[in-house]
């Protein structure tokens, strides 16, 4: 009975996880987009949504990375995975909180490291995983994308030049339909994955499912429709942040090329093995468009609090992870994790009202 | 612990590479295809170039979409 609750706790957790990924993540596809009045906003989120729904369906191959390389998949209980879901949720809400784009993968890694090592010790952290899959990735991801949108960007306004400014304009906002449709189908299918591969982890876990035995197809809509969810609700504090904010005013040619970039290394990443984060690598395109862009502006200062974000998702996600896992420890499993869901989800509603009441960014103010 | 022991360098050398074809190949097609549209008004021979502009761009759209099938 204690163990039936549990795993209701995780699965209802990784969900609102999923959720708020697809919610601090559609800026990824759609900044530019929006920034350039190529799409507006709340068009560009439904069509975002509804390419994250898809993608979720389009790879098979369920990405139990997290849970295999970083961590000792033997000593995942379904108490380490609910306490790393809690602490990814509420550092994705953190950021987004502070209009920041993070990887909402590493906030899960994080969550997930934390609880393992206040559960299990050292032994269950796999530190070669950790440094292979995760921490030089970050590094190279954004550099990477930046040099790459750099160049893409540099080509975009050479090749504008030998056309009227009203035909670049428009042509290039056409093109960015297709472009950031390419992004959110990548994204649909890098981290709907994750959630079902969670999902998955804690049904076999608990008994539920063989383990080999495949995706059950109602974890699949649950996590698709989960993403495609958070995605249409639109993060637009973290929309501004990367479509206005960080190199002022997006052009339609810088940014198809940010887009086409962006994709560009998400798709050669995944297809070569090559763990990037989605954020990391648009947030790099988008600095290099900047770049790129004869007399553009980076905003160098919101880019290091960026980067700032970055480097202290892991830790901040796991303390909060650990943090979790030993006050449902304490209060019992099945109650404990109750008590817990409970108590994250009034902090992450609370979050959530006194923002938008402070500084509230919408569809319309976008 | 090296960093080069942790890192497929093989795969990073390919990743950068075939990001930086396929981001500046699609922008250049793309771009050339929307010169190609302005100028066919009055140039039948940018038709050709417009179309061949085009196709590179669904070409590379196809690989996208099979590199996202292959994960």
């Amino acid at each position: 009975m204690e163990s039936d609750v549990l795993l209701v706790a995780v699965i209802v957790t990784a969900l609102a996880f999923d959720f708020t990924n697809g919610f601090h993540d559609t800026a990824n596809a759609m900044a530019t987009s929006i920034a350039t009045r190529a799409l507006a906003p709340r068009r560009a989120v439904a069509l975002s949504a509804a390419l994250n729904f898809a993608g979720a369906f389009v790879s098979i191959k369920v990405a139990t990375t997290i849970a295999e390389d970083i961590v000792d998949s033997h000593l995942v209980t379904l108490e380490v995975l609910f306490a790393g879901l809690v602490g990814a949720i509420l550092w994705n809400l953190a950021t987004w909180a502070a209009s920041l784009p993070s990887s909402s993968s590493h906030a899960l890694i994080g969550g997930l490291v934390g609880a393992a090592l206040v559960s299990k010790g050292g032994d269950a952290v796999k530190s070669d995983g950790l440094f292979s899959e995760v921490i030089i990735p970050a590094v190279l991801a954004p550099l990477i994308a930046g040099a790459v949108g750099l160049l893409a960007t540099f080509v975009a306004y050479r090749v504008r030049t030998r056309m009227s400014r009203e035909r670049s304009d428009s042509g290039f906002r056409l093109g960015q339909l297709g472009s950031a449709s390419l992004v959110s189908l990548a994204h649909g299918t890098n981290d709907a994955q994750k959630t079902m591969g969670i999902i998955a982890l804690a049904l076999i876990a608990h008994g539920s499912l063989d383990s080999g035995s495949g995706i059950p197809l109602w974890v699949k809509l649950a996590a698709a429709t989960s993403i495609a969810l958070g995605t249409y609700l639109g993060g637009w504090r973290i929309i501004r942040t990367l479509g206005k904010k960080l190199t002022g005013d997006v052009e339609p040619p810088q940014g198809f090329a940010a887009e086409s970039s962006a994709g560009s290394v998400i798709l050669a990443s995944s297809y070569y093995g090559f763990p990037l984060s989605t954020t990391q690598v648009t947030s790099g395109a988008v600095i290099g468009s900047g770049i790129g862009k004869r007399l553009a502006e980076v905003r160098w200062g919101l880019a290091g609090r960026m980067v700032t974000a970055w480097l202290i998702t892991l830790p901040a996600a796991g303390v909060v992870a650990a943090g979790a896992f030993e006050l449902a420890d304490a209060l019992g499993a099945g109650a404990g994790a109750l008590i817990v869901g409970l108590a994250g989800a009034a902090i992450a509603a609370g979050m959530f009202v006194v923002v938008q009441r402070r500084d509230p960014v919408t569809a319309e103010t976008v | 612990m090296r960093v080069a022991t942790l890192v497929d360098v093989d795969a990073l050398w390919h990743v950068a590479l075939y990001s930086v074809l396929a981001a500046v190949g699609l922008v250049t097609a793309y771009g050339t295809a929307v010169v190609a549209l302005e100028r066919g008004e009055d140039q039948g021979g940018w038709r050709i170039v417009g179309v061949t502009a085009v196709l590179a761009c669904l070409a590379l759209l196809a690989v996208g979409f099979w590199a996202m099938t292959q994960k």
